[in-house]
């Protein structure tokens, strides 16, 4: 209707011009109004409160607290899970005879963690507890831990002590049938599972894992307050 | 025509079987190596690759060390509970023009009863015992992986 005036119309009709951008700037208000919002959102769940998309390895959904275990480190040396409160846990099944899996599981947990900085090293402790303690003594462990790494821990007990930890985690290990006394072999559950600060069990990390994912998923556990 | 076909046809089957002899497997061992281990550590792995070039398949009957008290061919599996088991592997076929991997979480050659500690940088010779091949003398590089 004011088409062919509405140059001419600026001024003598201000309030006009004020009422059709009006409506304009509250719907560009409002849009505003969301993007705020969103950003408040974006901001306030990366301060990791939210869930975490994140991690690498198998997450076990509707984490519970991880077993408490006592076990040996050393003869007359006693070593509960919950004496890591406060650091991320790192834990292994298997036994010093193995030749090849359990190697490489230690290698490369080894791997993992020297890409950490001293500062996070730390907060996390890697524990191996055997599935053999026939034949794995403390020293054993000890010494085989330690070849290594320098922090990580052997677990050893009696063979009460060992069903019993190897239940509550849920993990399988049977001396194999073709074996003698002493030379034998011994199928086991061969993940890894790491264990927050909190002590709750959070994830699974099957054979074959690499290096980098462990060790981005332990900065992310870490960081964890 | 027919005759010159015939005579094209005879001398290139005749040129193409120049190399043509009885067929033979080529055995040749790449990339042997084991992981360090301790004392504390009954035994040791060895990795590699065990390639046959040749015509003919092979069968690896048999492994031996000097610093190894047993060696056996053995094959690691990871079931789907993710479950680890050995099995002794007593001969394993080398099929002609194939590569078979010895290598982690697989096949490995096990070396039973270390008889020293494997330090970073020594070589364990290995003997590897082929029934057509006979024996193959290979140095394992010991590192760390």
């Amino acid at each position: 209707m004011t088409n062919a005036s509405s140059s001419e119309s600026v001024d003598k009709r201000p309030n006009r011009k004020r009422n059709r951008f009006f409506p304009v700037l509250i719907f560009v208000g409002f849009l505003l109004g969301l993007l705020l919002g969103w950003l408040v959102i974006q901001l306030s769940s990366d301060s990791g409160r939210s869930e975490e998309p994140l991690y690498r390895g198998s997450i076990i959904g509707s984490p519970t607290l991880a077993a408490d275990f006592t076990l040996s480190s050393h003869p007359g040396e006693r070593v509960s899970l919950s004496d890591f409160e406060g650091q991320v846990v790192l834990l292994y099944f298997g036994y010093t005879y193995c030749p090849d899996v359990c190697p490489a599981s230690m290698a490369l947990l080894a791997r993992a963690t020297s890409d950490l900085t001293d500062e996070e090293k730390k907060l996390v402790q890697v524990a191996m507890i055997t599935v053999d303690p026939a034949r794995d003594t403390e020293e054993l462990m000890a010494d085989y831990m330690g070849h290594f790494d320098p922090s990580f821990l052997g677990l050893s007990g009696t063979e009460e002590e060992i069903a019993s930890v190897t239940k509550d985690y849920g993990v399988y290990y049977e001396k194999q049938a073709n074996g003698t006394e002493t030379d034998y072999l011994v199928n086991h559950t061969a993940s890894v599972f790491a264990i927050d600060k909190a002590g709750y069990l959070r994830l699974l990390y099957p054979f074959g894992t690499p290096g980098e994912d462990i060790t981005s998923d332990l900065r992310l556990l870490i960081s964890e307050s | 025509m027919k005759k010159l076909f015939l005579a094209v046809l005879l001398s290139s089957v005749a040129f193409g079987c120049l190399s043509c002899g009885p067929a033979e497997p080529e055995i040749k061992i790449g990339e042997a190596w084991g992981r360090i281990s301790p004392k504390s550590a009954a035994n040791a792995a060895f990795y590699m690759e065990i390639q046959n070039d040749g015509s003919a398949a092979d069968r690896l009957i048999g492994a031996e060390s000097p610093h190894c008290g047993k060696t056996q061919i053995h094959e690691t599996r990871i079931d789907e509970r993710g479950v680890a088991s050995m099995q002794h592997i007593e001969e394993i076929d080398i099929p002609a023009s194939s590569t078979i991997m010895f290598e982690i979480g697989g096949l490995h050659v096990m070396c039973l009863d270390k008889q020293k500690e494997f330090t970073a940088g020594i070589r364990i010779p290995v003997t590897l015992v082929f029934q057509k091949s006979g024996e193959i003398i290979i140095e394992a590089e010991i590192r760390e992986e």
